[in-house]
């Protein structure tokens, strides 16, 4: 069996392969800029990037363009990694399955739209990867899923970042209390979690509930060895995900904000042995920064938006230096199709309130999203042997004077400030109202910050 | 058909044929006062467009009993045939409907009530009823059926109506009977991504894992039923449940999903659940095929298209064609306007757009066959008085006439694997006949009469608009 079951693995890489060949890798030399390498090799002076076959070949002085290969001038301009925005909803069909407080079933790679104007709009600020989560209606919401930022490539697979770690959504406080047991889902029907203890309740149950899945499939597998008359159990798409959660499999992203409940979910993971956790707008998770570094967590933030609801009153702008400096590993984010295209500022903003220097204010956009989404080892930083995805901008990225100007993704420019006509969506709606200067995503609609507005699904 | 069986098969019908029409209108006699005449028609000296590329000029089709009995130019009419002089006339096989909702009723709309759990809604409200079966839904006598044969659909494989697995489809004749004529069942699952009002599957992207969640436990039932009905000692009974039941041919591959999608993000999914889970899949639909042309040229799926096109922009009704074609050619995909609040060109180069991507849609079937693939048509998406106008505008956007004829009649039957009966105008086929005053693909063509297994209709004049004025629901004699 596990022969065949090896066979089918390597049948299914033949399947994909032409998927996975199908994204566009591109070569080209950057001369003469300022590389914010957002490593352990600092701020390069004057430096060259050489991309060849979507990697980072070389990083140096007097680089030569092998033949064939595209020379861009960048003297005077900067060349950082990549923007990673580690909380969006771009991209996607549906966001929220709010139909029950646990559905981790749902994925979103199975609804990436990879037409959505908001891929554009992000790599003209310099993003070249985007985490796209499942809303906040759900104590235990669906899989994320993290892609590059291809724009053009209308195959929704072309967009996958292939071999980024599962992800899972999470969410505590007042959107699954209100959605479920307030409101009752789309249904009328007023169901727990109505309060943060049934929140814990609903994780604890579903965490035990996977528990005793995985140990019916070990004991199917086990049994199966002997008697070939063994049953296996009933399949169950959600528990198999939980059950992953158990493993280890899947990284928890939970949308959280006060620091009680970041406390209790910690608590609910170290009781089941999950170790790996990103909480997502933690306002007040410099409350628990100790704590927080003590159980190994991660946190990606807001620089400075709060007070939308009750729950997200207590924040400071400081909450992002507040947990580097107590050694956690920190990110900003968007959550939003506008503010992702400045997230430069954002991570700026930490300078302004915190005095973090500029490779921590950096790394709050590129390698610490990166590590929070497993994908450090591909991205994150200039270094070579990583993919090239790169963002080059006018002026210093932390500075009110820094531009994006160029942004490529594995070494294709997708975005060029001097090439962007008024129209680059990639199709036209056949009869819908053509209104100028209106063209917008919906996607505040849907992100899972705004407890003021109902969730639509 | 060789030739000596088809005589075989024409003197064997003979032999039956009292017999035969004791069965076939008997029903209806008990019904109606005035007993059919004969069971034999004649359509003598017409163009008889036998198959697509395949004109007999000034023949004779004979239909015995509900069966083609013989073409030809030398034909002999037999003395009991109702004779049709076809004399400046056209015979196209009847069309063929691979995916339609003909005969099956509209579900009642309205307010959807609350239930207890969202998350384990009653069937009908999460559009999970594979056990359901159009058999038992469809309706001869409902308007849907007449307007669709006026047009010369003769045959139609109809689904259950909504839902991401509505139930399966049945291939039915689109006769007089009140019931379904079936020429094919348990051949095809509905689905669709179409997602429940406010309970689960509520997205797009549930619906999709409940497909896995169906198809992966159906799976693990029928093997435990399989070997429970080997061996019981041992086990305890398999569970079942009807939903799970029905499903079960699909995942084991003997029958295959029609799975309905509107848009190119939908096909894409399709194909790839297909390809992850291992069902057969027959995609209808697939009106932004053109999207993925490369895709589905390489993969080469089964598929039935839309006949539904997207209606013209408001902004655009009241521009005449030659201005419409101006602002076409003036689309500048590089423009940039110089000054923000200069939006006047960037609206005109949008609305230029947006007639261009219009285009698109008109020629998905051209495109689609350009990149070699073979497909049928479906109605459901459509109106009956736009399905004309539209197959003949997917032909002026370069669709040739023979591949439209062959979606609408062989391809079709193939897709069905009814092609054995339908589809063509051969002997021992069934009399599914379209007979028209002109080539059906010139405009001012009108259809005179549709011949459903012998049945003769006459199709309601229609108005310019396309409008019926009154039906044909009963069989001429």
């Amino acid at each position: 069996m596990r022969f065949r079951t090896l066979l089918a693995a390597v049948a299914l890489l033949a399947a994909l392969a032409p998927t996975t060949q199908a994204q566009p890798r591109g070569s080209v030399l950057l001369k003469g800029a300022t590389v914010l390498t957002v490593s352990g090799a600092g701020t390069l002076e004057n430096t060259d990037v050489l991309v060849q076959d979507g990697r980072i070949a070389r990083i140096g002085r007097g680089l030569q363009a092998p033949s064939g290969v595209e020379t861009i001038d960048v003297t005077g301009k900067f060349v950082m990694p990549g923007i990673i925005d580690a909380h969006s909803h771009i991209a996607l069909s549906s966001v929220n399955e709010a139909t029950s407080p646990v559905t981790s079933e749902v994925s979103m790679e199975d609804v990436v739209d990879p037409y959505d104007i908001g891929i554009y709009r992000a790599l003209a600020g310099g993003v070249t990867t985007s985490h796209v989560m499942h809303g906040s209606a759900n104590v235990i919401g669906g899989q994320n899923e993290t892609i590059k930022h291809r724009w053009g490539q209308t195959d929704p697979d072309a967009l996958r970042f292939a071999g980024a770690p599962r992800t899972i959504k999470f969410a505590l406080g007042e959107n699954p209390t209100r959605v479920h047991g307030k409101r009752g889902g789309g249904s009328g029907a007023r169901i727990r979690p109505a309060s943060r203890m049934g929140v814990e309740a609903v994780l604890r149950e579903t965490f035990a509930e996977g528990k005793r899945y995985l140990e019916a499939q070990d004991r199917y597998e086990r049994e199966r060895r002997t008697n070939p008359r063994a049953v296996p159990p009933e399949h169950s798409e959600r528990l198999e995900v939980i059950a992953d959660i158990l493993r280890g499999e899947v990284l928890i992203h939970c949308h959280s904000y006060r620091a009680d409940e970041i406390d209790m979910l910690m608590r609910v993971l170290a009781d089941f042995g999950v170790k790996n956790v990103t909480f997502q707008h933690a306002n007040e998770a410099f409350k628990v920064a100790p704590e927080l570094a003590a159980f190994g967590a991660s946190a990606s933030v807001f620089a400075d938006w709060w007070s939308y609801k009750m729950e997200v009153y207590y924040s400071t702008a400081y909450n992002a230096t507040i947990l580097v400096r107590n050694g956690i590993n920190t990110s900003v984010n968007s959550d939003s199709g506008e503010l992702n295209r400045h997230l430069y500022h954002e991570a700026a903003k930490t300078q302004r309130y915190g005095d973090l220097t500029d490779d921590e204010a950096l790394a709050l956009i590129t390698i610490n999203p990166a590590r929070q989404l497993g994908i450090d080892g591909r991205t994150g930083s200039i270094e070579v042997g990583k993919d090239a995805d790169l963002a080059v901008f006018d002026g210093h990225p932390l500075s009110v004077y820094g531009v994006p100007a160029l942004t490529f993704v594995d070494g294709v420019k997708y975005f060029d400030r001097l090439n962007d006509p008024d129209d680059m969506r990639l199709r036209a709606h056949p009869n819908r109202d053509v209104q100028a200067g209106t063209v917008l995503t919906l996607d505040d609609h849907d992100r899972c910050l705004e407890g003021a507005f109902v969730i639509e699904y | 058909m060789p030739r000596r069986l088809t005589a075989a098969l024409a003197v064997a019908l003979l032999a039956i044929a009292p017999v035969a029409k004791a069965q076939n209108f008997g029903a209806r006699a008990a019904a109606e006062p005035i007993p059919t005449v004969t069971g034999t028609l004649a359509i003598t000296n017409a163009r008889i467009v036998r198959a697509p590329g395949t004109v007999l000029e000034r023949a004779t089709v004979v239909v015995r009993d509900g069966v083609i009995t013989a073409v030809g130019p030398d034909v002999a009419v037999p003395y009991d045939a109702r004779v049709i002089a076809g004399d400046s006339l056209w015979v196209f096989p009847g069309f063929v409907d691979a995916a339609s909702y003909a005969g099956i009723p509209e579900e009642a709309a309205g307010q959807p009530q609350p239930v207890d759990d969202p998350d384990n809604a009653p069937p009908a409200r999460a559009g999970f009823q594979p056990d359901r079966d159009a058999r038992t839904l469809y309706k001869g006598s409902d308007a849907s059926v007449t307007a669709l044969r006026d047009l010369g659909f003769t045959t139609a494989q109809v689904f259950p109506r909504g839902g991401m697995l509505p139930g399966a489809g049945a291939t039915v004749l689109l006769g007089s009977a009140a019931g379904p004529v079936v020429l094919k069942s348990g051949a095809a699952q509905g689905a669709s991504y179409e997602a429940a009002r406010g309970v689960a599957p509520g997205t797009p992207m549930a619906v999709t894992a409940r497909f896995r969640q169906v198809h992966r436990e159906a799976a693990r039932r029928a093997a435990l039923a399989g070997r429970y009905a080997a061996d019981p000692s041992g086990m305890a009974p398999p569970p079942w449940d009807a939903a799970h039941a029905a499903y079960a041919p699909v995942a084991a591959g003997e029958v295959p999903l029609y799975f309905h999608v509107n848009t190119a993000l939908e096909t894409h999914r399709a194909l790839s659940l297909s390809a992850e889970l291992g069902f057969r899949i027959t995609l209808t639909g697939v009106g932004e095929g053109f999207e993925l042309a490369e895709k589905l040229a390489r993969l080469k799926p089964a598929m039935a298209l839309t006949l539904a096109l997207p209606e013209a922009p408001e902004w655009a009704a009241s521009l005449k064609a030659d201005s419409l074609e101006a602002l076409m050619a003036s689309y500048d995909p590089a423009e940039r306007a110089a000054d923000y609040r200069d939006q006047e060109a960037e609206l005109q180069n949008l609305r230029s757009r947006q007639l261009l991507a219009r285009k698109d849609y008109v020629a998905n079937a051209a495109t689609l066959a350009k990149a070699g693939l073979r497909f049928g048509f479906a109605t459901r998406d459509a109106k009956a008085e736009e399905l004309r106008r539209n197959v003949l505008a997917m032909v002026e956007a370069g669709l040739p006439a023979d591949a439209a004829l062959a979606a609408l009649t062989i391809d079709g039957a193939r897709l069905l694997g009814v092609d054995d009966a339908v589809g063509t105008i051969d002997p021992g086929k069934l009399g599914n006949l379209v007979v028209t005053d002109g080539d059906w693909f010139a405009e001012e063509t009108r259809v005179r009469h549709v011949v459903v297994a012998g049945e003769v209709f006459e199709p309601a004049a229609r108005t310019e608009r396309g409008a019926s004025r009154g039906g044909s629901d009963r069989p001429s004699r």
